[in-house]
């Protein structure tokens, strides 16, 4: 799964990155086995590199993706289904090829091939669903919200794997009325959901004009909760290393109650410096 | 008062009350409402005491007429009063909401006037946010002791859960403590929530049983386990049980005899505490087996709960997890919290103490996950003659160690509630042992993938018919023959007090 393939070795199978792709390269993947050669790795593709005389690039079809989806859907169920998801948004290295892998021992023995921990595919497959899985729900009570002065909503994280794909239906139906966006911006991307339309993943997100206003509110509350998370914590338990062990600090930086006290609270995006506070 | 500060006091006040999780609901947003429930929970923040923040935990006023010892805000104590206007409060939870800060609202108060007086402004408040806001994200209501009947099933109808708290392990302790808050006042809510959501205490067929057939029976997982006295180690364990006098509140309901909350039975060993009784009861996890949850329940969908204080009075362990079970079995509880007292000023009616006694607590916790998940009960963690938790060890393997009759286990062929009595797996690595061996043949060297702790378990199990190798080859690959040697094996390293020391009691998403 790693390693440049030497060249008597099945070609990788490239797609572009997205999540409809990677299915464009598994059917592509489940027919080379039908055929009875060993299954290619899976990779995204990468911009200009010597490997791709070796590897042949998934067209992606959203048709043709979409009816793999159903069809594993079918044979496999929405809980197995959310599984490969939520490995495939993981940021493990060789998760492509490790599910095509199991798609393939799942669709010839059942899904039960799902459980067969002791298979490296598997079990790579399990963890990072698992880490991608407890990544979205540990996000999803870690977004905030700021009221930006058009009364939409605003809120930047910064999160290891791809989790917007995973809390996206979340969101929408916990916030069905606002129009907010979630802002991925380690891979410029978000999540924009309008009241009375289905939320989209949109690329290449970036916010225009720079730091949008807030609304009036917004910091007197942040202090308000700020003041609430203050209080709740009984001092004669502090347990610093246990508060970091369940929130690591990488997740800090958007969160005003950890903000340091009396400093400006942070403004979404974080790293604007000037509040009007 | 600004914001800020009356939040400040106003959480301070209710910030003892351990009850966090917002697990259990799955109420829908409706179209143009605000919010849902998330079945599993969710935590928003972790305070710097270490715990979930999830929820707005305000007391809706802080002053009260009443005087409970181990409170801040008894009326005898010298604090900043302070109190929302329920509107007020109504709008501070839209907003920390919308801004994804919380889950929903815990909301309790002080007593203003009379009960029904306070529980009427609690569920303005909960009316409000339900009718005009259309907020279907999580609500917790405190029922005030003493609420009427009609006002607590209002409360069931707009709340997720509701609590009702017991506070002192003893009907002599409250009065001792709390003297303001009867036995019925208490009970009385308790039971009117339990068949409000439609439960029926199981009516206790008591079969008188010898107490050698009584040990150890009772169906699944304690039926899948060997019908076999313990050793030498306990002696008389099913025979003294008696409860030590006074322990004890009068728990009758699962045995359908009389009303709760009787109050009188102080110098008579509660009839729960009969080890007759008990034996014959299920334990908590086969009890539940058979209850239905429905998440989307019109009322109170994730049920009630109660909170002891624990170290604020002289109670023993046993007798408090006694009351746990019964908690649980009588009224359909869906957690007993345990709050360790934290001395709050120098009440003459309270023991004096430096610190909370949290490793107590801990223990405690990890007592009622067994009863709720691993299918023990309490007379087999405790019994008189051990009446306390051994603070520096898991109580299952303190039973362990008691049983060691019971092991090896053979994982191949375990029963999951007979692989539930090893230390070091849990519901989830029993289940990923029951998933993965009907793949293909267990490996040892893979367990720790399935999420068992090999550490501990190794000296409880074969693989295969084949031991696990132990690490420890001087003393043979077995202790099971040698419990002193294995004890020290399964002391918690420093004896740590944290949640954390222990991964197979997941602390979160404990419903
Ligand atoms: S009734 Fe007792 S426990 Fe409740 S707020 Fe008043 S003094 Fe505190």
């Amino acid at each position: 799964m790693s390693g440049s393939p030497p060249s008597d070795d099945p070609a990788a199978i490239a797609y572009d990155g997205s999540f409809l792709g990677f299915l464009c390269a598994v059917a592509d993947a489940l027919n080379l086995a039908r055929a009875g050669l060993p299954p290619p790795p899976i990779q995204a593709r990468v911009a200009e590199s010597g490997l791709f005389d070796e590897t042949v690039e998934a067209r992606r079809d959203d048709a043709r993706a979409a009816s793999l989806w159903g069809r594993l859907s079918r044979r496999l169920g929405d809980e197995r289904m959310r599984t490969c998801l939520e490995a495939f948004c993981s940021d493990f290295e060789g998760r492509e090829t490790a599910l095509a892998a199991v798609l393939a021992r799942a669709l010839a023995a059942g899904p039960a091939a799902f459980d067969d921990l002791n298979d490296p595919a598997t079990l790579l497959v399990a963890r990072a669903a698992r880490r991608a899985g407890g990544q979205a729900h540990l996000v999803s009570g870690l977004v905030r919200f700021a009221e930006l002065a058009d009364g939409s909503w605003y809120a930047p994280i910064e999160p290891d794997c791809d989790v917007l794909p995973l809390v996206a239906e979340h969101f929408a139906a916990r916030y069905a009325d606002m129009a907010f966006v979630i802002h991925d911006r380690r891979r410029r991307t978000a999540l924009v959901h309008r009241p009375g339309a289905p939320w989209a993943l949109v690329e290449g997100f970036e916010l225009a004009g720079g730091d949008p206003a807030l609304a009036p509110r917004e910091l007197e509350l942040r202090e308000g909760w700020r003041g609430y998370f203050t209080s709740v914590s009984i001092a004669q338990r502090e347990n610093r290393r246990l508060q970091a062990s369940h929130m690591p600090k990488k997740y800090w930086r958007f969160l005003p109650e950890m903000a340091p006290a009396r400093a400006a609270p942070p403004a979404p995006p974080a790293d604007s410096a000037g509040d009007p506070c | 008062m600004n914001l800020t500060d009356k939040i400040g006091v106003l959480a301070d006040a209710a910030k003892y009350d351990a009850s966090c999780s917002t697990a259990g609901s799955a109420r829908k947003n409706a179209p143009g409402g605000l919010g849902n429930g998330a079945v599993g929970g969710i935590c928003h923040a972790w305070a710097a005491d270490g715990r979930c923040v999830a929820l707005l935990k305000v007391l809706l006023s802080n002053a009260c007429a009443y005087d409970c010892a181990y409170c801040v805000n008894r009326r005898s104590n010298d604090v900043r009063r302070a109190s929302f206007e329920p509107e007020e409060l109504v709008r501070l939870i839209v907003d920390f909401y919308r801004r994804n800060y919380i889950e929903g609202v815990f909301l309790s108060s002080g007593v203003i006037g009379c009960p029904d007086a306070t529980m009427e402004r609690l569920l303005a408040v909960a009316r409000t946010l339900r009718t005009r806001e259309r907020f279907n994200g999580y609500i917790h209501l405190k029922i005030i002791p003493g609420a009427s009947e009609r006002l607590t099933l209002e409360a069931a109808r707009w709340a997720d859960r509701v609590s009702v708290n017991i506070e002192l392990p003893s009907a002599a302790s409250l009065a001792r403590v709390a003297p303001d808050k009867k036995p019925q006042a208490i009970f009385g809510p308790m039971r009117v929530l339990a068949a409000a959501s439609g439960f029926e205490a199981p009516r206790l067929a008591a079969p008188r049983q010898a107490p050698a057939a009584a040990l150890g029976s009772g169906g699944a997982p304690g039926a899948a386990l060997p019908e076999r006295r313990s050793g030498s180690d306990t002696p008389g364990k099913a025979d003294d049980s008696a409860a030590p006098p006074g322990e004890a509140w009068p728990m009758p309901v699962p045995a359908g005899k009389a009303s709760p909350a009787g109050g009188a039975a102080r110098r008579s060993p509660s009839p729960m505490m009969d080890s007759q009784a008990t034996q014959a009861l299920p334990s908590v996890w086969e009890a539940r087996k058979t209850r239905a949850r429905n998440p989307e329940a019109p009322l109170i969908p994730a049920g009630q709960t109660t909170q002891m204080v624990v170290g604020a009075s002289p109670e023993s362990d046993a007798s408090i997890l006694t009351l746990a079970e019964n908690l649980y079995l009588a009224y359909d509880v869906r957690r007993v919290y345990y709050s360790a007292f934290v001395p709050t000023g120098s009440d003459p009616r309270l023991p004096a103490v430096n610190a909370p006694p949290l490793a107590r607590e801990h223990r405690l916790y990890q007592a009622d996950w067994l009863f709720r998940f691993y299918g023990f009960k309490a007379s087999e963690i405790l019994d008189p003659t051990r009446p306390f938790l051994d603070s520096r060890l898991d109580p299952k393997s303190d039973w362990a160690l008691r049983h060691l009759e019971f092991f090896p286990i053979e994982l191949e062929t375990a029963e999951y509630g007979e692989l539930l009595r090893v230390p070091g797996i849990g519901p989830i690595s029993a289940a990923k042992i029951v998933k993965a061996r009907r793949q293909s043949p267990l490996r040892a060297a893979a367990l720790p993938k399935l999420g068992v702790v090999a550490r501990r378990a190794k000296w409880f199990i074969t693989v295969g018919g084949k031991l696990p190798d132990t690490g420890v080859p001087e003393r043979g690959p077995w202790m099971l023959d040698n419990p002193d040697a294995l004890r020290g094996e399964l002391l918690d390293p420093a004896f740590r007090a944290e949640p954390s020391a222990q991964p197979e009691l997941p602390w979160e998403n404990a419903r």
